[in-house]
């Protein structure tokens, strides 16, 4: 059984994937989108995606319900509560590493020589 | 880590798809169209069919564009359609608000003679309403920069209509007439809804782009 430090690391690979990420970021204004929409955003193959939402799906991080049939038939995607609190953690990790670089750029060189 | 310009293109996304119904720009451009030419028209010709004429056309287009944007760029439900209801009531409220001290200065015989644009300061003002309404209702204050190029046409507008022609000329402003009103009523919503209708295309497809990094893993 994997720690809870393994779990969130394993959680934050899940999130910061770059097509899961834009997904899961759309998602945070706490709007449903349709497959569509979710292609166009990430320029994904409709497998690819697929195969991303059940991911995300899987962890518990997004809710997909299909509606309609046939023609109309269409699949859409929220995020779950978790889904929101663990796409706000993780773009709060971002910020705090993208100031700890920022620092670490504008500070003078301990070692010159 | 993802470069600084996919950050900020990613931390727009939940904006974008909150706001999405109100950014199908293209749907407001039909009307933009009438209303311009409609104004033109009647400015030349103060009694003609034209936008009685064009009305039915004009949804008509903007049903199908709708349409587009379902089978183009998908749904988004974001529950919010209350509020943008809401924000249209507010400015229809202001509109009809501000028609009658508007309409007692032009239409009124012993009203004086004013030096600015009136419709054109009404337009201004609606607009304004309509650009800021939603975001403040719906407590999203920063959605506020998805309709800055709204704020900036309405600022730009009352600004050309707060240019106080009237001073250098005889009878007051030229457009406060009774047969220019409504040309120039229609004139300033139809150049607005063009242009604002655009630049919300132009954001939404612009926003909607898919990333290098997740176009690339296709």
């Amino acid at each position: 059984m994997a720690t809870p430090a393994e779990e969130l690391a394993e959680m934050d690979r899940l999130i910061h994937e770059p097509a899961r990420l834009a997904l899961t970021t759309a998602l945070t204004s706490g709007a449903g989108a349709d497959f569509v929409f979710l292609q166009t955003l990430t320029g994904l193959t409709r497998g690819n995606l697929s195969s991303h939402l059940h991911k995300l799906e899987r962890a518990g991080m997004v809710t997909l319900t299909r509606t309609g049939a046939g023609r109309t038939a269409r699949t859409w995607a929220s995020l779950t509560s978790r889904g929101q609190e663990s796409v706000r953690r993780h773009w709060q990790r971002l910020e705090g590493l993208k100031h700890l670089a920022g620092d670490a750029l504008g500070a003078p060189d301990p070692d010159p020589g | 880590m993802a470069p600084p310009q996919d950050t900020a293109r990613l931390q727009r996304l939940p904006r974008v798809t909150a706001n999405y119904n109100g950014l199908q720009g293209l749907v407001l451009v039909p009307m933009g169209i009438l209303l311009l030419l409609s104004g033109a028209v009647t400015l030349a010709e103060p009694r003609n069919p034209l936008f009685v004429a064009g009305l039915v056309p004009a949804f008509a287009t903007m049903g199908l564009l709708a349409l587009y944007y379902r089978r183009r760029f998908g749904r988004v439900r974001s529950g919010e359609s209350g509020y943008q209801s809401a924000a249209a009531a507010m400015a229809l409220t202001v509109f009809f608000l501000l028609s009658v001290p508007v309409n007692r200065l032009i239409h009124s015989p012993d009203a004086p003679d004013t030096a600015v644009w009136l419709t054109g300061v009404q337009a201004a003002l609606t607009l304004a309403t309509v650009s800021v309404a939603g975001p403040l209702l719906r407590r999203r204050p920063g959605d506020l920069v998805l309709s800055r190029h709204w704020q900036i046409l309405s600022l730009a507008l009352l600004c050309a209509a707060l240019v106080p022609v009237g001073l250098f000329v005889e009878g007051g402003h030229p457009l406060n007439t009774v047969e220019h009103s409504w040309p120039g009523l229609a004139i300033a919503f139809g150049a607005a809804l063009l242009i604002g209708g655009l630049s919300d295309h132009r954001l939404l497809v612009r926003s909607l782009a898919p990333s290098p990094a997740t176009a690339g893993e296709r």
